[in-house]
């Protein structure tokens, strides 16, 4: 099974909810009422890298993957949600490579948002350790949400050199 | 932070995932010599502009990076960035670098756009 870590859009989403119902709740002598809407609870998962490969016409290429996705428990709109990989080296981690979800884009609404594209190509085995960090922001109940870095669960040595 | 050895654990992509590696690695050999030309011309003029379907992908470069948008109405206006993948310093590896991202972008627009 996958490892991945959590980062929750809750904090800002709360405080969201919270501030718009003491700006905008109706007075208490309102004749009508509205239904309340129910407190969004976000998170993104960044899974651990992994290599995965292709084969096309007996040529097989070979890739290290992150996937990423932005979960919530009420509908989410023009969602951007970034990834980024990085490998470890010697004097930090370095910048593999980022993606983004496109904000206008069916697929970029919804209960789960996710990244299944983020690959870089192996150019030979040498032993590299690899993690994905991903953010995201979304409108969320009507009002745009952020949602801060989190990072893979684990750092993960793969044999593939990029 | 876990430092963990993940090799262990074999990872099955689920169909969108493999069908996009698989598409992705039918365009890198496939169309190798456009994307070729196309690294070099994007290297000379720092801009690139490859319609795909109804979209087009606009290729550009800044801080030895090279990253694109996607347009779908002919250009008017553009997306947010969609990729951004820094260059290796030998020209060699940079349009290596440059034809898996044509390869990469052109996949992805075929699937999602």
């Amino acid at each position: 099974m996958a490892m991945f870590s959590i980062r929750s859009f809750i904090p800002i989403a709360l405080f969201a909810a919270t501030a718009a119902s003491v700006v905008f709740s109706p007075p208490s002598h309102a004749t009508t009422s509205h239904p309340k809407q129910p407190k969004a609870a976000c998170r993104i998962e960044v899974d651990n890298a992994h290599i995965s490969t292709s084969l096309v016409k007996l040529r097989k290429l070979k890739y290290v993957k992150v996937n990423a996705r932005s979960i919530c428990n009420v509908p989410q709109l023009r969602v951007t949600l970034t990834l980024e990989i990085y490998k470890t080296g010697l004097f930090g981690d370095h910048f593999v490579a980022r993606f983004e979800t496109k904000e206008y884009l069916r697929q970029s609404a919804g209960l789960r948002v996710e990244i299944k594209d983020a690959t870089a190509r192996c150019k030979n085995s040498e032993m590299t350790h690899y993690f994905g960090i991903a953010y995201a922001k979304a409108i969320i109940q009507g009002k745009w949400q952020y949602a801060g870095r989190t990072r893979s669960d684990g750092i993960t040595p793969l044999h593939c050199g990029t | 932070m876990v430092i963990y050895d993940g090799s262990d654990e074999p990872f099955i992509e689920d169909e969108d995932g493999q069908a996009f590696l698989d598409l992705m690695t039918q365009f890198y050999f496939s169309n190798r010599s456009r994307y070729k030309e196309q690294a070099k011309k994007l290297l000379l003029e720092g801009l690139l502009l490859v319609p795909v379907g109804d979209s087009v992908l606009k290729y550009s470069l800044k801080d030895g990076c090279s990253r694109y948008k996607v347009s779908e109405d002919y250009g008017r206006t553009f997306s947010n960035l969609l990729q951004v993948t820094p260059l290796p310093w030998r020209r060699r590896a940079k349009i290596e670098r440059l034809v898996e991202q044509f390869a990469h972008s052109e996949a992805r627009a075929t699937l999602e756009f």
